[in-house]
């Protein structure tokens, strides 16, 4: 790309090339959610379970050139994701660029739209606020926003761990390609399964600048709360 | 809407640049000075822009306190907007009124383009003192410990007015959360980040 260049590209240049990185993301999340069966254990956020569920819209591309016309699958219904169209739509190059995702932990649920092309959230649903007599609710709301954006973003970061490492040509493509293809071999989704295990972690050689910090869990604080209140 | 209550969509930023020792006195200074002043009929423009409380967004005196903008780290604001905004069949209808008046005052039946364009500004202020503007406000909570800033609103007028306002405001720049500045903001191992100029998309459908 542009590394050949005397001077490289710019931070806008950087950021509308780098947008696919979104819509993969989008469909690993998807192929991970029904790879280990809904089940996750995200950085900073812990176990839960994450699925898309009633909105999904893909779209053909990576496609960087606004003239061109774009091809459009809109899928609502209880659970789009799971339905032959939406393959159909992967195998015909097509990649989600929205979906709602729904997470849940503790038996309580957060819900989301997540824009692929900036990775925005809309329509964020969050636990029913636990707020105490006196206590300021805006505190716990942003909290819960940022603990569930938080969670978000360690699975981008688990995401792009595998997807710039060179086992994503030599493993992670294959098995993706396998099920998007819906083949019977299950020889590719093994052998993912053993590379997420080995990426999973990768604690050691970080930049000299320290990770951010995990969000702390607010919730589960809150709900410890609430329980002792009602006795 | 938003970091109170209601729904929540919002469009994030990374702020760049450091807040000063004294942010409290500093800021509610400069946000006072960039106060929204309310549209009146005979202003030149057609929009208003300006901070108001996120408590009280639509107060008729409006007036910051300390404790209302700053909750911890947190600097909470909503960014009101003002419009002239009428229907245009009510402006055709005002209009050709007006036009109808103006034949019969000055006994001519052709218009000049200036003459019409005089007639027009006058029918848009009778409409200004007998209507009132349409009114919108939009939180904006900026995390000043990590320099995240969400605001409760995703519409492009808004936001483009929000970023203009916010860097007149505080004299920072602000940069729009997309993958690969969030990828950036995560510190990836030193391998990876520099991988991140030069990947490219995966087409998954092939082969």
């Amino acid at each position: 790309m542009s590394e050949d260049k005397q001077e490289g590209p710019s931070i806008g240049e950087l950021i509308e090339t780098r947008r696919f990185l979104g819509r993969e993301f989008l469909a690993w999340l998807w192929f991970e959610s029904e790879v280990f069966e809904e089940r996750f254990s995200i950085e900073g956020f812990g176990e839960c379970e994450l699925h898309l569920e009633k909105q999904l819209t893909l779209e053909s591309g990576p496609d960087f050139d606004q003239s061109r016309e774009k091809e459009q699958s809109k899928l609502t219904g209880f659970a789009p994701s799971g339905t032959p169209e939406a393959r159909e739509a992967l195998r015909r190059g097509k990649l989600p660029t929205k979906a709602k995702i729904v997470v849940r932990r503790d038996e309580q649920d957060f819900a989301l739209v997540l824009d692929a092309d900036s990775l925005a959230l809309s329509g964020v649903k969050i636990p029913a606020l636990i707020k105490g007599e006196g206590e300021d609710p805006f505190y716990e709301r942003i909290q819960l926003i940022e603990e569930i954006e938080g969670a978000i973003e360690a699975l981008f970061r688990a995401f792009l761990v595998v997807r710039l490492d060179a086992a994503w040509a030599r493993e992670v493509v294959p098995a993706m390609k396998a099920w998007i293809r819906e083949e019977d071999d299950a020889r590719p989704l093994e052998s993912y399964r053993r590379t997420r295990g080995r990426l999973g972690e990768r604690p050691s050689d970080v930049s000299e600048e320290p990770a951010r910090a995990p969000r702390k869990s607010t919730t589960r604080a809150l709900v410890v709360q609430k329980k002792a209140r009602e006795g | 809407m938003g970091a109170l209550k209601g729904a929540i969509t919002y469009a994030k930023f990374q702020v760049d640049g450091a807040v000063p020792d004294d942010v409290h006195q500093k800021y509610m200074a400069r946000i006072r000075t960039r106060t929204f002043k309310p549209l009146q009929p005979e202003d030149e423009g057609d929009v208003a822009v300006g901070w108001v409380p996120i408590e009280r967004p639509f107060d008729d005196e409006i007036s910051f306190r300390t404790d209302g903008v700053f909750f911890g780290s947190y600097l909470n604001l909503a960014l009101r907007m003002d419009r002239w905004r009428f229907p245009s069949s009510l402006v055709k209808a005002k209009m050709a009124a007006a036009e109808r008046q103006w034949r019969q005052k000055t006994g001519k039946d052709r218009m000049s383009r200036t003459e019409k364009a005089e007639l027009r500004e006058l029918v848009d202020r009778r409409l200004r003192r007998e209507g009132v503007p349409v009114s919108k406000a939009v939180d904006l909570s900026w995390n000043m410990a990590s320099g995240e800033l969400r605001l409760f609103g995703k519409s492009k007028v808004i936001v483009e007015h929000f970023l203009e306002l916010f860097e007149k405001t505080f004299s920072l720049r602000l940069v729009p959360a997309a993958p690969y500045t969030i990828a950036k903001a995560l510190r990836l191992p030193k391998d990876l980040d520099q991988r991140l100029a030069t990947v490219e998309p995966t087409a998954l459908h092939l082969g």
